[in-house]
């Protein structure tokens, strides 16, 4: 058997020709030594390059799927802030008090559709119970240029949204967040403060975070009516000079336009001339309030786009109407300063500025 | 750095047991080709001096094992070789060594090396110990398990030392 082992292997030699291709080829190597440690190394180097870069395009790919891009809050009672991601998708839902946490407790929206997130925090049972006809609700959300619009759009259009009546969306800079975050309250909360802040400083943010939202809007709102009586002198000589001539001409034109055409009065036309607050037409307030309050908030009511039912956000067409009718050219000429400034002086005296259009007729 | 004379010689006298060891492990022409290529470089660019002939036929052993477990080993050789390639090398052995063979490489793995240096080689299990990186009451008990398998296999017939 050892023999017929030692036979079997023996019978196995290698050919010439093999021998021949082996003698060829460290002829063809020799003298290239060089390379052959070149190429060892190159090879080390390049699986080396292979990992970095898979090893690069897994944590670039990460971040860019787990980096959130922009913020959605939605504030009842219960604050519920969801972070997306450059497509839209949530990566993290925090809540920021404890009526939010039972309602994030209960829900998975983690990698849905920020559209599919908010369907599914509106119609949960506990959510229901907050969405009352006197709560409202309030949809914050900060994105990068482009991005916010869309979002605010969306956001409006989910049917939870809709389905109930006191409700707003609001945009804001993404800036907010990140001061929001280290108050440790949700964005909308943050810039309701803020927007009270600007009447009552003594409020602080640790008082707010106890505070249902709706808490926050009615006493801006109550400050707003204060600030809008004393203010109303600063405010109306603010506005005379800050109203370029064009548009305070559209704006009086728009007004006879519908003095004649609707019969609509004065005051109302008034409200609408002012940019009132969505917040200003709900609560009734009279006409010099809403007269008064428009310095700050027109800015803010103008970017979020709440007051589309405003006049004054459709001063074109309006215009355009004017001249089509062409009832109301006669009426536009004249000094437009002396007689807005007229306008405004009658306007306090009396209280009541459809004076002023009986005596310009 | 070798010169080519030198090279060219162990060639011609290590290259049938370059073969064998690549027989029993890779079975197939063109990776044999490789390795042999493979060897032999690597005895080019060897600089240090052997003791005497043996240790330089232990040394080239030792790289070819390396070299085809290496070879084996490989991500490319593992997805890439053709089943049909496997046994081509069987076909050139002579009818009646191939029952022989056939059931030498049948053995697992870690028999191979053990029976081809003891049969063919004549090394002893302590010269076998060192060449492999085993203790050699491990290369007894191989060799003899070895050895009951190929009697199972080829019929009992006694099989020396």
């Amino acid at each position: 058997m050892a023999n017929r082992i030692h036979d079997a292997f023996d019978s196995i030699q290698a050919d010439d020709r093999l021998k021949e291709t082996t003698k060829q080829f460290i002829q063809a190597r020799a003298g290239k030594k060089s390379r052959f440690i070149y190429r060892a190394a190159f090879q080390g180097t390049l699986m080396f390059a292979c990992m970095a870069l898979v090893l690069a395009a897994g944590i670039s790919g990460y971040s860019w799927i787990f980096t959130p891009v922009s913020y959605v809050s939605i504030d009842v009672n219960p604050s519920i802030e969801l972070a997306l991601n450059r497509l839209d998708r949530v990566v993290a839902a925090a809540a920021y008090n404890k009526e939010g946490e039972e309602i994030l407790n209960d829900l998975s929206i983690k990698g849905k559709r920020y559209t599919d997130a908010i369907e599914a925090i509106m119609h949960d049972p506990i959510m229901q119970d907050y969405l009352q006809d006197d709560s409202e609700l309030i949809f914050t959300v900060a994105a990068d240029g482009g991005r916010d619009d869309r979002l605010k759009m969306e956001a409006e259009n989910c049917s939870g949204h809709m389905g109930h009546g006191n409700s707003q969306s609001i945009s804001v800079d993404l800036e907010i967040v990140s001061k929001a975050h280290d108050s440790g309250i949700s964005l909308g909360k943050y810039y309701a403060w803020l927007q009270l802040m600007q009447y009552d400083d003594s409020i602080t943010i640790d008082q707010c975070k106890n505070m249902s939202i709706s808490k926050i809007h009615g006493l801006t709102k109550v400050h707003e009516q204060h600030e809008s009586h004393d203010q109303d002198e600063v405010h109306d000589q603010h506005n005379t000079h800050e109203q370029p001539d064009e548009s305070s001409e559209d704006s009086l034109n728009e007004q006879d336009f519908n003095d004649h055409e609707s019969g609509q009065n004065e005051e109302d036309m008034q409200g609408s001339l002012n940019e009132q607050d969505f917040n200003d037409h709900e609560s009734g307030q009279n006409e010099e309030d809403m007269q008064g309050s428009m310095n700050e908030q027109d800015f803010n009511d103008h970017e979020s786009g709440q007051n589309e039912e405003d006049v004054q956000g459709s001063l074109d067409e309006q215009e355009l109407e004017d001249h089509e009718s062409g009832q109301h050219e006669e009426d536009t000429q004249g000094s437009m300063n002396d007689q807005d400034e007229n306008y405004w002086d009658e306007y306090d005296a009396s209280g009541h500025n459809s004076h002023h259009y009986e005596g310009r007729h | 750095m070798r010169s080519e004379g030198e090279v060219n010689h162990a060639v011609e006298e290590y290259a049938d047991m370059i073969k064998r060891v690549c027989f029993y492990y890779l079975k197939n022409h063109a990776d044999t080709e490789d390795i042999f290529q493979k060897v032999f470089l690597k005895y080019m660019m060897h600089e240090e001096i052997f003791s005497d002939g043996e240790h330089e036929k232990a040394w080239m052993l030792r790289v070819t094992i390396n070299a085809c477990k290496d070879y084996l080993k490989s991500f490319f050789r593992r997805s890439t070789v053709p089943l049909e390639m496997i046994m081509e090398m069987e076909a050139e052995v002579p009818e009646d060594h191939r029952e022989v063979l056939e059931a030498v490489l049948s053995l697992p793995d870690k028999y191979k090396d053990p029976i081809y240096l003891h049969y063919y080689e004549g090394y002893s299990a302590a010269e076998i110990g060192k060449i492999l990186g085993k203790k050699e009451n491990t290369v007894y008990s191989l060799l003899s398990r070895a050895r009951g398998i190929l009697k199972e296999k080829l019929g009992g017939e006694g099989i020396g030392e």
